[in-house]
């Protein structure tokens, strides 16, 4: 029966084709190494954007739109963005103007400079008595304005001067409920505002331009609806603000933005205690007489013997810190 | 001041001196001219240069190199008439800086982070782009030695 030859190699053909394998293989290497830098150059890149937007995401408007020198002052003295307020900033700014307008001697600036604090101060945004004085003192406020060039530079802090301008350089507008404080506790931010690139170029107010649209609104921390995901959050549950703040001080309260548990070590009150972690909870002991009775039988279950010995050796010292004191003389 | 955050205390300048080694503040880009030719009266005076995006890249030798933070174009053979923004601007068109075609003083913060963003993106580009040739060559630097060796 017939079969297929298989024709031998010579040394040499071996060699050779050998040669071409092995030269084949690293020129495949050498290609791999190229497409794997490409990767990383990729993934660099697409991380860097995503830092950047979430960059721009957590600064404030104000922020945003402030001149770099500006920016240089107040970044010294901030650890967080959120820190940033810019009816402080607004302020600072104004008072800065008029002291340099006394200096002028422009006696009209004092005045002026006066009425834009106590109008950012009263004013929330809302037409009321106290408000609507507040704008009007603000409106003549702009008519004082011009041509004084020194202002210019305010003016500019102040974009639209009125109440919808101190609704917005004061964070959101929050309603004075418990939702309102709790908002405040972790620093959710409002609703950005973002003005058209043609305010900030120019000093007075829009005409044709619907108020309600670009006011902020009042929001409140557990609020879910559509329009709380609009807001401009500064972190996603994934992505924390940051990795830790501070632990809450003995009696404060704290509440997790996102729902996930979070890590309390805070001394419950200003009274010695102990606290024991057991199977299902912690056992807190306050200095409060227990009846043996009050002792449930079925708390002995959750107990492991780790933590028996470890209570009784809290329990040892405990009793020679009582028996110190005892010896000290105090009763 | 100091502002403390956890349990570190942080130098305030600390955050500024961050943006140094990529030249990405006027300040800094101004104080790497150790030695310029051209005095501050002149219209491509140090601060002006540093106005227009360039920091010092000049050796004893070569005085008046200069290197745009953005683009990383490099010139010399700088005049004391020169404007540094044309001069910029002829040589680098593309450049973002030259784009945005304002100077610091005027530049909104948000501008700045995407200025920024794009002088980081350029730099992983060009370092990528280094280390590439490098690789190619070390390899074909291989290869011919492998070849030869089995010759």
């Amino acid at each position: 029966m017939p079969r297929t030859k298989v024709s031998k190699n010579s040394k040499r053909n071996r060699e050779v084709s050998n040669l071409e394998e092995k030269i084949n293989n690293f020129e495949r290497k050498v290609d791999v190494v190229f497409n794997d830098m490409d990767e990383l150059e990729m993934q660099f890149i697409s991380t860097l954007d995503t830092r950047i937007k979430s960059l721009t995401l957590c600064m404030q408007v104000d922020i945003r739109e402030m001149k770099m020198p500006d920016f240089i002052d107040v970044i010294v003295d901030l650890v967080r963005f959120s820190d940033f307020k810019a009816s402080d900033h607004t302020q600072m700014i104004a008072s800065m103007s008029v002291s340099q307008n006394t200096t002028d001697g422009h006696s009209l600036g004092v005045g002026m400079g006066g009425t834009v604090v106590s109008g950012n101060r009263n004013d929330e945004g809302y037409l009321t008595e106290d408000s609507s004085l507040g704008g009007l003192s603000s409106a003549s406020t702009l008519s004082a304005f011009g041509g004084a060039s020194s202002m210019l530079k305010s003016a500019k802090a102040l974009r639209t001067p009125g109440p919808l301008h101190s609704a917005r350089a004061r964070r959101a507008r929050r309603s004075r409920s418990a939702c309102g404080d709790m908002s405040a506790l972790h620093s959710a931010r409002p609703p950005a505002v973002v003005p058209s690139s043609s305010a900030s170029s120019r000093v007075s107010r829009n005409k044709m331009r619907t108020p309600m649209a670009t006011r902020p609104k009042a929001f409140s921390a557990d609020r879910n609806t559509p329009m709380g995901k609009k807001m401009s959050r500064n972190s996603s549950p994934s992505t924390p603000p940051v990795a830790f703040l501070r632990y809450p001080k003995p009696g404060e309260m704290a509440l997790s933005k996102f729902g996930s548990p979070m890590v309390v070590q805070a001394m419950p009150d200003k009274f010695a205690n102990v606290n024991i972690p057991i199977r299902n909870g912690v056992l807190s002991l306050r200095p409060k007489r227990l009846a043996a009775d009050e002792v449930e039988t079925d708390l002995l279950q959750a107990l492991d013997e780790d933590t028996l010995n470890q209570i009784k050796t809290l329990h040892a010292n405990l009793q020679v810190i009582v028996n110190t004191a005892n010896k000290a003389g105090l009763k | 001041m100091n502002a403390t955050a956890g349990n570190q205390t942080i130098p305030n300048t600390y955050s500024l001196e961050a943006f140094r080694p990529h030249n990405l503040l006027e300040q800094h880009r101004l104080e790497t001219f150790k030695d310029w030719p051209f005095p501050a009266s002149s219209s491509c005076s140090i601060a002006k240069m540093a106005e227009a995006g360039f920091y010092w890249t000049g050796t004893e030798r070569e005085k008046d190199t200069a290197t745009c933070f953005v683009c990383f174009k490099t010139l010399d053979g700088w005049e004391s008439h020169d404007n540094p923004w044309e001069e910029h601007g002829k040589h680098a068109p593309q450049c973002e800086f030259v784009k945005l075609g304002c100077p610091e003083k005027d530049l909104t913060v948000i501008q700045f982070v995407e200025l920024v963003g794009s002088v980081m993106k350029a730099k992983m580009a060009k370092k990528t782009r280094e280390f590439k040739d490098s690789f190619a060559k070390a390899a074909e630097v291989k290869l011919d030695e492998f070849k030869r060796n089995r010759k």
